[in-house]
């Protein structure tokens, strides 16, 4: 690793001020679950690393009825999975911030820093999309808040520029009868990328089963997480029949663009985006029944 | 760019000079001479340089020396009382839940943790508890009972305390 100045700014604007002073020369770090492996294989060499855990705006977790759940953007994975607002409130929510690396990497990474590394396996960008996330930003020109699937571009790539950055995550409160759930493809129960990620957020109309809203979002099959359009609109208005997954399942995986890798084939994750995105939907409408 | 920093470990105070991509790892080991934390995989995988940051375990190869300043960090030289060892200690040499070793004090630091989060745990919730920490040689069976083993005596004396 090359010989950086750490830097530990108090506020979102004096770390602002050093990203407008030190542009491309300087990174942003929260967990540095990412950072540092980047910077220890050479891969980054930043002059300067700019750590924005003892930021208190970066650092805020809260959830209330009215405004939904708050993530700032150096708030770690653990505390997402040890939330009792998450796991009532956006089980699926819960189930990606579980997924993510060991118990030890959960309490040094987090879900902002996950969104901004935008690796197509990440796994808290899926859910967000699929439960309609906010995101904050800052820079010299002031805040701005964007609906997080404008803020990944592409493989590892964002809106920010080299003087902006991520404040903070917004997920907007849920209605009556909705709920959420995520599931990661893998072949080993924990510490691996997933083959396939499916999120899907379902809100019922009162009393008939019909579905009111529903929300797919893929991971790791697309430069980006992905919505499922058509499959949303097949579901909305409808009763969630097996046929209706069925089709819902079938027109996921036409949306899904996957690449072939050593991990697995484009047709083999086709296929797990299929069985996937029924199960998440069906498992998300059963949260949502009760 | 060295700077002096004061890392609290182990409850004891550390005057050391670092620089900005000075590890917490390397800083144990090589500024405070603490070298029960191992070098295993340097990229937060195997868990054996796993290190207490304020009660949660953490790889401390992941972590910059210079942002745990003003936070409490436990390796396993301080788990023991003195010339006691720790129970998680005691349980892992009764039950030989090691052989080589360089897993060891990541498991136990892990363990440590585990336990006081479940104390009474199933072996698949002991399996799920240490999956951040990979250990080549025993293929985990002895850990899992050390732990199992360790929840049981730390149960035991919290119940005789009351």
């Amino acid at each position: 690793m090359r010989e950086f100045e750490y830097h530990t700014p108090g506020t979102i604007d004096e770390a602002v001020a050093l990203l407008q002073q030190y542009e491309a020369n300087a990174r942003l770090m929260a967990g540095g679950t990412d950072l540092v492996i980047m910077m220890t294989d050479k891969v980054v060499s930043p002059e300067h690393v700019v750590d924005i855990k003892g930021i208190p705006e970066a650092a805020h977790f809260g959830w209330d009825a009215e405004s939904g759940l708050t993530i700032g953007a150096a708030v770690p994975f653990r505390r997402l999975e040890t939330s009792p607002e998450v796991r009532r409130f956006y089980p699926g929510m819960y189930e990606a911030a579980s997924e993510v690396g060991s118990w030890q990497i959960r309490n040094l990474g987090t879900a902002g820093g996950n969104l901004c590394t935008a690796s197509p396996a990440g796994e808290i960008g899926p859910i967000l999309y699929a439960l309609d996330a906010q995101v904050e930003i800052a820079g010299p020109r002031g805040r701005q808040r964007l609906p997080v699937q404008q803020f990944i571009t592409g493989v590892r790539r964002t809106v920010l520029e080299p003087d902006e950055m991520l404040v903070s995550i917004h997920v907007p409160p849920p209605g009556q009868r909705t709920s959420s759930h995520y599931i990661k493809l893998k072949e080993r129960q924990k510490m691996d990328i997933a083959f396939v990620g499916v999120a899907a957020s379902i809100e019922l109309e009162a009393g008939d089963g019909v579905v009111r809203e529903a929300r797919i979002a893929l991971g790791a099959v697309a430069p980006t997480p992905i919505r499922a359009p058509k499959a949303e609109a097949t579901l909305r208005g409808q009763r969630l029949t097996d046929a209706l997954l069925a089709e819902a399942g079938r027109e996921a995986a036409e949306t899904a663009r996957p690449i072939v890798d050593v991990r697995a084939s484009a047709e083999y994750r086709k296929e797990m985006v299929d069985v996937l995105t029924r199960r998440a939907l069906r498992q998300a409408a059963t949260l949502a029944a009760r | 760019m060295r700077t002096l920093i004061e890392l609290n470990v182990n409850n004891e105070s550390y005057p050391i000079d670092v620089e900005g991509r000075t590890r917490l790892l390397d800083a144990l080991r090589d500024k405070c001479l603490l070298t029960g934390a191992k070098e295993g995989c340097s990229t937060g995988d195997c868990g054996a340089c796993t290190v207490h940051l304020d009660g949660q375990p953490v790889t401390s190869c992941l972590v910059l020396a210079a942002s745990t300043v003003g936070h409490k960090i436990v390796t396993i030289e301080g788990v023991a009382d003195g010339e006691e060892l720790h129970p998680v200690q005691k349980a892992f040499m009764e039950c030989g839940g090691l052989q080589c070793g360089i897993c060891t004090p990541g498991m136990i630091m892990t363990s440590i943790a585990f336990l006081k989060e479940n104390p009474s745990p199933t072996r698949d919730e002991i399996r799920d508890g240490l999956q951040g920490n990979i250990c080549r040689c025993t293929g985990y069976d002895k850990i899992v009972d050390a732990v199992q083993a360790a929840a049981l005596e730390l149960d035991g004396k919290a119940g005789s305390k009351k």
